[in-house]
């Protein structure tokens, strides 16, 4: 087993990586960016070392100086997280070449499932479902009703040169298509100049769900079940959940044997998600293969009762994977909320900042993997992801009780969170439902999510009573200090205010 | 003493009369003291406790407050800038007047005086979706700012006229630096 690995990452993935390695007795080292001298995975690590300026090309991407850290703590394997160096098979190569193991899957297998075309092609040519569509223009009516029959129907006619709703047109039948393709194509020629139109397989609300996957250098691969990843914005994922409310035992069946199949075929091992959407009718289609550990992986560790990270290092340490197919059993279910510094009242503008107070969430059935502390400023160079903040119940309604009471709990000053956010999404009834699909936040946001509550009385007349004491405590010291001027006391005012030099420690006689 | 206070909840402002008396000293440090505060007439009695600096847990009628007290980023602890007070979930900023010294029409952080809206970091312009002199509701788009790879919309505080606009398409702005002002 290592003695020693460096977390090619920062924030909460990389002292969650940290955790499990503390846990086997392994050591940890840290790699940070100037700006982030002080932050939680510098001070949790053993060792760490500074790779470069702010700007993530000159530091977390900067495989270079990471190897570098890595040879001079004697490092012998490396953990990428996500995002940043996860899936570059150019820095996975480096690794190997520098003797260094790359905790994660091998390279080929990387670089095939990495490119969304090589993928689906390779897909399809294994005869497996894609997100049907052509991605080129569509020359006759003849060739329009051939892909539309290849495709199936719904379909959806778009304008290759087109936007904004004009030049679409859906297409329930064949018999329909004929106008469809015509008054799509005028509509295309007068809103762009260009008539081409091409055409996909018109999913209904779809629904993202996922399956991870994990497999060992020995030829073992099973499937962990799905994750439901269907609440994003703006393609980001915001609240995932394990197991999806819409999967049943069949369906998942039918997913995880046919992700099990994508990974065999890419020469997969380690752990990887392979993504599909899934429409009301329950076909699902291929997206594309997360060839790393996911932000959302806790939901699955949390149903499970296991640990992908400590699976992850025994697996590139050569070791056999121990869960056969028929140990997989999903118990219970999870629900985790990310937490970003954005303000979600104001279109979620970044919100980085002074974290100047932290209130966090605990109790049963409560996990939080987080990168900040009280006192840490939020850098505005990366990814604003504060925390995760995920909850395990016996069962969906258990879990949605449990999330909305650690969000009431969760409370963060000096900067903007999305927290608000979440504590209104936990109640709304699409949600409770689990009538979930990748248009339900735009739609709830649209609807008014973020209104305005009416004030209360009773509160107002506390924050009346606490805003009165603060100006008083504030006069009591003010009023305090000239008579009583003593030099540890102000020095502890000082400390407290973070006031350096204190104020009279070398007044001295 | 009275203290005239206005407390702004959202968009929605109240004005109320607040009075509060210790039956023991604040700085004196003792076990749990109470107030006895007066809100618009209403006398009731308040068993309040500082938990950390500006952290306040308060027990009216046996219900269990908390509430956190602080002042806006930029504004000085002396000024009479309001407070922002985080009461369970919710924020109300809290402006404190001493009615013998309160001078009508004096401009606020929250009155209708003139605004100058400022980068609140780093950014670049990307685009500006006004015009000087134009009307602006609230909540209006002003500009967009891409930061964070993000791009993103600055909207009015209030309603009023854009009296200035000192940004400008394409260029790269520092926090703090003066965007558009609002009349």
């Amino acid at each position: 087993m290592f003695r020693k690995i460096l977390i090619a990452n920062r924030g909460e993935i990389a002292v969650r990586v940290m955790r499990t390695c503390r846990e086997m007795g392994i050591g940890t080292v840290a790699v940070y960016s100037e700006v982030d001298r002080k932050s939680l995975h510098v001070r949790y690590a053993d060792e760490a070392y500074c790779i470069g300026p702010a700007p993530s090309t000159e530091s977390y991407l900067h495989i270079e100086r990471i190897l570098d850290a890595a040879k001079r703590s004697n490092t012998e394997a490396v953990h990428p997280g996500y995002g940043f160096l996860a899936e570059n098979p150019e820095f996975a190569r480096a690794c190997a070449e520098a003797g260094l193991v790359f905790i994660g899957p091998p390279a080929a297998a990387m670089e095939l499932m990495g490119s969304k075309t090589s993928a689906r092609h390779a897909l399809i040519q294994a005869g497996l479902p894609v997100v049907p569509g052509t991605d080129r223009h569509l020359e006759s009516l003849e060739e329009t009703h051939r892909v539309a029959e290849g495709t199936g129907y719904p379909v959806m006619l778009k304008a290759s040169a087109g936007g904004g709703g004009k030049g679409l047109r859906l297409v329930r039948s064949a018999a329909e298509l004929e106008s469809a393709y015509h008054t799509a194509r005028s509509e295309a020629q007068n809103a762009f100049g260009n008539p081409a139109v091409y055409l996909e397989k018109y999913l209904d609300r779809p629904r993202h769900i996922e399956i991870q996957i994990l497999g060992d250098q020995h030829g073992r691969l099973v499937h962990l079940g799905e994750r439901e990843c269907s609440l994003q914005r703006r393609h980001q994922k915001l609240l995932e959940e394990c197991p999806s409310p819409f999967a049943d035992e069949e369906l998942r069946q039918r997913m995880g044997e046919t992700a099990v199949r994508i990974g065999k075929l890419a020469g997969y091992w380690n752990a990887g998600t392979v993504e599909f959407l899934v429409d009301q009718g329950r076909n699902f289609y291929f997206l594309e293969v997360n060839a790393r550990l996911q932000v959302e992986h806790p939901v699955t560790e949390l149903v499970l009762g296991i640990d992908l990270v400590k699976e992850q290092i025994r697996i590139a340490a050569g070791e056999r994977l121990e869960w056969r197919q028929e140990d997989v059993r999903l118990r219970g279910a999870a629900i985790e909320c990310r937490v970003y510094a954005e303000d979600p009242t104001n279109n979620f503008f970044p919100s980085p900042g002074y974290i100047t107070r932290l209130q966090v969430p605990a109790g049963p059935g409560v996990r939080r993997d987080s990168g900040v502390y009280e006192g840490w400023t939020v850098p505005l160079e990366y990814d604003p992801l504060l925390s995760k903040i995920s909850v395990w119940g016996t069962a969906r309604a258990d879990a949605i009780a449990r999330m909305r009471r650690a969000l009431g709990e969760y409370e963060v000053f000096g900067i903007k969170t999305n927290i608000p956010f979440f504590r209104r999404l936990l109640v709304h009834p699409d949600f409770t439902a689990g009538h979930l699909d990748t248009g339900l936040i735009d739609r709830v946001l649209a609807a008014g999510l973020m209104e305005e509550e009416p004030p209360s009385p009773e509160e107002e007349r506390v924050a009346a009573l606490a805003a009165a004491l603060y100006v008083r405590g504030r006069q009591a010291q003010k009023v305090s200090e000239p008579a009583r001027a003593s030099a540890w006391k102000s020095a502890g005012r000082d400390a407290a205010l973070n006031r350096w030099p204190p104020r009279g420690a070398w007044r001295r006689a | 003493m009275k203290l005239a206070i206005k407390i702004h909840s959202g968009s929605k402002t109240s004005d109320h009369e607040f009075e509060a008396t210790e039956d023991t000293s604040v700085a004196a440090g003792r076990a749990p003291s109470t107030s006895r505060i007066t809100f618009d007439g209403e006398t009731l009695l308040a068993d309040r406790e500082e938990i950390a600096p500006g952290v306040y847990s308060i027990l009216i009628d046996g219900r269990s407050y908390e509430a956190q007290v602080s002042k806006q980023a930029g504004d000085s602890e002396g000024s009479s800038s309001p407070y922002v007070v985080t009461v369970g979930l919710r924020n109300y900023l809290v402006e404190i007047r001493d009615p013998r010294r309160w001078m009508r029409g004096r401009a606020g952080v929250l009155d209708d005086g003139p605004r100058e809206i400022v980068a609140p970091m780093p950014g670049k312009i990307v685009r500006v979706l006004v015009t000087e002199n134009q009307e602006v509701i609230q909540g209006q788009g002003l500009l967009v700012i891409e930061a964070m790879k993000m791009q993103n919309e600055i909207r009015a505080p209030r309603a009023g006229r854009v009296e200035r606009i000192y940004a400008r398409e394409g260029t790269g702005v520092e926090a703090g630096v003066r965007l558009i002002r609002i009349v």
